[in-house]
């Protein structure tokens, strides 16, 4: 019987939850030895991204992926979990390609887009 | 009368010897001289007289092929006029038809020309506007880079944590 890749990660997030660092590294590797036995190793990005939600939604945490074009002021960061209300898992990257501002990515799903690059391609477009 | 013929001495008897002699005469003469010869006549007129016929038939056809040979002259110099004329109307039709493509033709070039002409320019103008984009986008993004950060992102992270805010209310 073949299960689907969020039922893979509800059930190696309950695996893992209340266990010592060794024990968790155990279930990991039985884990990834019944999808290789299961022909699932295909699925494993997917299976880590529905287990990044779980473990996120099940913490209350907030995931934003932050990327700027320049290192970015502390209190941004500070702004911007007030604003969200909830603790975040913040991910911060400097990229110069972005020219100036920054992208804001919450729970990958929501984008604000306040890139210099993106605001000189909406001028010729 | 007797006395009257021994005046004139006539010889009943040398007479008679006469008359058979003539009469003989006149038998062999007819038998072989004259009647070949009225025979050889009569052929001989005959053969003139088919002779004459035939030149006169002859020249008859003669005429007869005159009249025909003229007759078909005539209708080959008008079947002649005709063709002559029926191939002037040709040519004037073809020559038109063919003036006529080479009209259409060369108006299709024409416009042809035109609208390539026309897709060259566009294609030209895309181009020359595609390079004054790059050019200036080159530019402002060099200056962007040579600002001073601070300075620079200010505005942009004010106007993300905004619409942040706008979004997540």
């Amino acid at each position: 019987m073949t299960h689907t890749p969020k039922q893979y990660a509800e059930a190696l997030y309950q695996a893992l939850e209340k266990k010592s660092e060794v024990e968790r590294l155990k279930v990991l590797k039985r884990f990834l030895a019944m999808l290789e036995k299961n022909k699932q190793m295909n699925s494993l990005r997917r299976i880590l991204n529905y287990y990044e939600r779980i473990f996120l939604k099940e913490r209350g945490l907030v995931k934003v992926d932050i990327e700027s074009a320049s290192p970015l002021p502390t209190n941004v960061r500070d702004t911007i979990e007030k604003q969200l209300g909830k603790p975040m898992l913040v991910s911060e990257k400097v990229n110069a390609d972005l020219l100036a501002g920054l992208t804001i990515i919450i729970d990958d799903r929501l984008s604000i887009d306040a890139s210099g690059r993106t605001r000189l391609t909406h001028l010729f477009t | 009368v007797q006395e009257l013929i021994r005046q004139f001495g006539v010889d009943w008897k040398l007479l008679l010897a006469q008359v058979v002699n003539f009469l003989v005469l006149l038998y062999l003469l007819k038998r072989f001289a004259y009647g070949p010869v009225i025979a050889m006549l009569h052929e001989r007129r005959r053969k003139i007289e088919e002779g004459l016929k035939a030149s006169e038939d002859a020249k008859k056809r003669l005429a007869a092929a005159e009249q025909t040979r003229t007759a078909i002259i005539l209708k080959a110099e008008e079947e002649a006029v005709g063709l002559v004329s029926q191939a002037e109307e040709t040519a004037k039709d073809q020559a038109k038809t063919i003036v006529n493509a080479a009209e259409a033709k060369s108006e299709q070039v024409l416009i042809s020309g035109q609208k390539k002409l026309e897709e060259e320019r566009l294609k030209l103008e895309d181009e020359v506007r595609s390079n004054a984009h790059d050019l200036v986008k080159t530019a402002l993004a060099s200056t962007l880079q040579k600002m001073n950060p601070t300075e620079r992102d200010e505005a942009l992270i004010e106007q993300a944590l905004k619409a942040l805010k706008t979004v997540h209310q």
